[in-house]
């Protein structure tokens, strides 16, 4: 008689108790917020949402529809992309400490952001600007990294460190000649910030990364082989280059989207992957799943408490930074190789 | 008869004659500065108080050199609108660099040869080695530093009456007090007004007002009661804000409706409105619209000021803005685009139609066309 192995049913526990702490999460995000709004008029607007009944509060229904919804989504989402990229690039790279801004995707959306800000250039608007930046900077690493049809990964590192740096001193520039409100604003933007959610992002949004995290999610046993190192991998009869290729793009992709709409929220690409490591191990094929759990749970966390820690906003990255420090302090301490488990 | 005998204490004596070529001045940081007893080129740190003041006292003439925010590298110009409007000439004279950062660039500054700095402190940053450093350096070519500030700025009491020393340090300067004192009383007679007409309203009969200025998205800079100028607005115009504190934070939309407020303010933001009416239809916030100051259309502007904590010479226009729009039946009798046409005429020697094309500048000619 077949029986499931117990590592399986191990993961298969772990899941569903990540999915189960995940809707807790959300739940409470529901619930809390500088609006006073008791459970039972939570549940009044979810019903005549959803049965499309009469509006009978429309404040209480703004608050849920349009404000916390939108935003628990866009967490949860950029959460989950932004993990499942980390934990991407991680295996793409063979390096425990990259995450996916190392090509340029959040400087590029840096300087686009600050091209619309400072200057009023924007390509149909902000998001767009900092959208479209965040590719040409990626897409001008990989070029510049590849010759003669390859691209050496310590290539694309030190491209990536260049690029980045050039777009920074765009960055910069662009503060020198900002006025003081532009500035404030730039500086908010470039903290990351989920305040500025609504069902625009999440409807053109939340897809594409979800397209992308499934796209990922089918290379997973491909990044197994990957890890494993390129000559092994190659002689496994694995395209390197073509997987390669695919993984960074769609990771960049989310990474792009991501700090397109809510700015650069540091920590969550490098952290989340190592945690579901722990968990899971590094098989990619519930690697990637539980990166995206854990990924999205954390964002969650994090936003629910920037919104409601203070009467005003903290920026989201100062929470997932100070979560996440003491963590990696505790990796290196631990000197242990969690990254191939 | 309390901001009148505020108004004249500072008429002691900040100006000693030691020669006829020059006179020494205390300036706003507390120091005596010995300066030329008639500056003929003067280098101007400001954001545009220092410069209108120069205007209004017929002395802008003098503007050798401009550093600071005046600057013509400056991608958006607006907040200098008014000021480039008054003094198109302004950004041609030789720009030094941005205070802020520690930018100067000294040579460009000596070379426009200006025997007097007017430093307008931007925010507290006095103290700071670089502008330390800078000070030193200027006083180490021969040129001496009048410090000016606004209120609430590096230990400056946050009140009118530090507006008010600012202008008479400036007419000190320019040996043109009588002009500075007799500027100082004109705006005060509007000050005076709104604080005798609002003193006396219960609290519990004012209604609630959030001060803010827009970002994107639903998004706000909400200004605290305390907070730099808009305690302006709670001491004199005796507003109620929503928002306690002595911060301006940024909130997102659940937080703004929190607030609830009868009443809104928008100041100066990185999202600027010409007029009350262009807030009705920005997008990104639709969720306002269920505040009752969006529903009953209880929105004013007060333009592009205050300009970070600086109202320039515009902080009668402000409060009186202000004071109107939420206590309507004190202000009556008050048509606002005529004062103001009275207020720019008065204060610049410019005609009419100049003063509403001043207005247009400073995103406040919604109150001619609605005739507010």
């Amino acid at each position: 008689m077949n029986s499931v192995p117990p590592k399986k049913v191990l993961k298969i526990i772990y899941f569903a108790g990540g999915m189960v702490l995940l809707l807790i999460l959300i739940l409470v995000a529901l619930c809390v917020g500088t609006y006073p709004i008791t459970l039972e008029s939570i549940s009044i607007v979810l019903y005549q949402a959803l049965s499309g009944g009469v509006i009978t509060n429309q404040t209480h229904s703004v608050v849920i529809l349009d404000i916390r919804i939108p935003r628990i989504l866009l967490a949860i989402g950029i959460g989950a992309g932004l993990s499942v990229a980390g934990c991407v690039y991680q295996a793409t790279f063979r390096n425990p400490l990259v995450e996916p801004y190392l090509l340029g995707a959040s400087s590029g959306a840096a300087f686009g952001a600050g091209l619309a800000i400072v200057l009023g250039f924007r390509i149909f608007s902000l998001q767009v600007t900092a959208l479209l930046f965040s590719l040409v900077a990626v897409f001008l690493v990989y070029s510049l990294a590849t010759k003669d049809r390859k691209t050496p990964l310590l290539h694309l590192i030190l491209i990536g460190i260049v690029v980045n740096a050039l777009f920074s001193a765009g960055i910069s520039l662009l503060k020198t000649i900002a006025h003081s409100e532009q500035l404030r604003d730039l500086t908010f933007w470039l903290m990351g910030g989920i305040y500025v959610a609504d069902w625009n992002d999440v409807v053109v949004i939340l897809p594409a990364i979800i397209i992308s995290l499934l796209i990922l999610w089918g290379l997973a046993w491909r990044l197994n082989i990957i890890t494993l190192g390129d000559d092994e991998a190659q002689a496994l009869g694995l395209d390197v280059r073509k997987i390669r290729v695919l993984a960074i793009f769609f990771s960049t992709l989310i990474a792009s989207l991501a700090v397109a709409t809510v700015g650069i929220i540091a920590w969550v690409g490098l952290i989340v992957p190592h945690i579901a490591r722990m968990v899971v191990g590094p098989e990619h094929r519930g690697l990637i799943p539980f990166s995206a759990l854990f990924g999205g749970g954390f964002l969650l966390l994090c936003d629910t408490l920037a919104r409601t820690m203070t009467s005003g906003e903290i920026p989201i990255s100062i929470l997932t930074s100070v979560i996440a420090a003491p963590y990696i302090i505790y990796l290196v301490r631990r000197n242990k190789a969690i990254f191939v488990g | 008869m309390l901001l009148g005998i505020t108004l004249f204490a500072g008429c002691t004596e900040t100006v000693s004659i030691e020669n006829n070529n020059s006179k020494t001045v205390v300036d706003m940081s507390g120091k005596e500065v010995t300066i030329p007893a008639d500056p003929q080129r003067v280098a101007v740190i400001d954001k545009g108080l220092v410069v209108q003041s120069m205007i209004a006292l017929g002395v802008d003439d003098r503007i050798a050199a401009t550093g600071g925010v005046i600057n013509p590298l400056s991608a958006d110009p607006a907040r200098n609108r008014d000021t480039l409007y008054l003094k198109p000439d302004l950004l041609t004279r030789p720009n030094f660099g941005y205070a802020f950062y520690g930018g100067f660039n000294l040579e460009t500054l000596l070379s426009a040869e200006p025997d007097l700095v007017i430093w307008h402190m931007l925010d507290n940053t006095e103290n700071d080695d670089a502008t330390l450093d800078f000070i030193q350096k200027i006083n180490s070519a021969g040129i001496p530093v009048v410090i000016i500030k606004s209120a609430g700025v590096g230990g400056a009491e946050n009140s009118i009456e530090t507006q008010y020393e600012a202008i008479r340090l400036i007419g000190d300067i320019f040996g043109a007090q009588e002009q500075a004192n007799d500027l100082i009383e004109y705006m005060d007679a509007t000050i005076s007004m709104v604080a005798e007409r609002t003193a006396a309203i219960p609290d519990d009969e004012k209604p609630s007002v959030l001060i803010a200025g827009l970002v994107r998205d639903g998004t706000a800079y909400v200004w605290g009661e305390d907070y730099a100028s808009a305690r302006f607005s709670t001491e004199i115009a005796h507003l109620k804000n929503v928002y306690s504190g002595n911060q301006t934070q940024i909130m997102s939309k659940e937080q703004i409706l929190a607030f609830k407020p009868d009443k809104i303010i928008l100041v100066d933001g990185p999202m600027a409105v010409a007029s009350p009416e262009d807030f009705y239809e920005l997008e990104g916030f639709e969720s306002w619209n269920v505040l009752p100051a969006v529903a009953d259309r209880e929105i004013v502007t007060v333009g592009i000021f205050p300009w970070w904590d600086d109202f320039c010479l515009e902080f009668p226009t402000v409060i009186l803005i202000e004071a109107k729009s939420v206590y309507p039946d004190q202000f009556e009798d008050i048509e606002v685009h005529k004062w103001l046409t009275d207020y720019h005429t008065t204060l610049y020697g410019i005609n009419d139609t100049q003063a509403v094309e001043l207005a247009d500048q400073q995103y406040l000619k919604w109150v001619y066309d609605s005739e507010y």
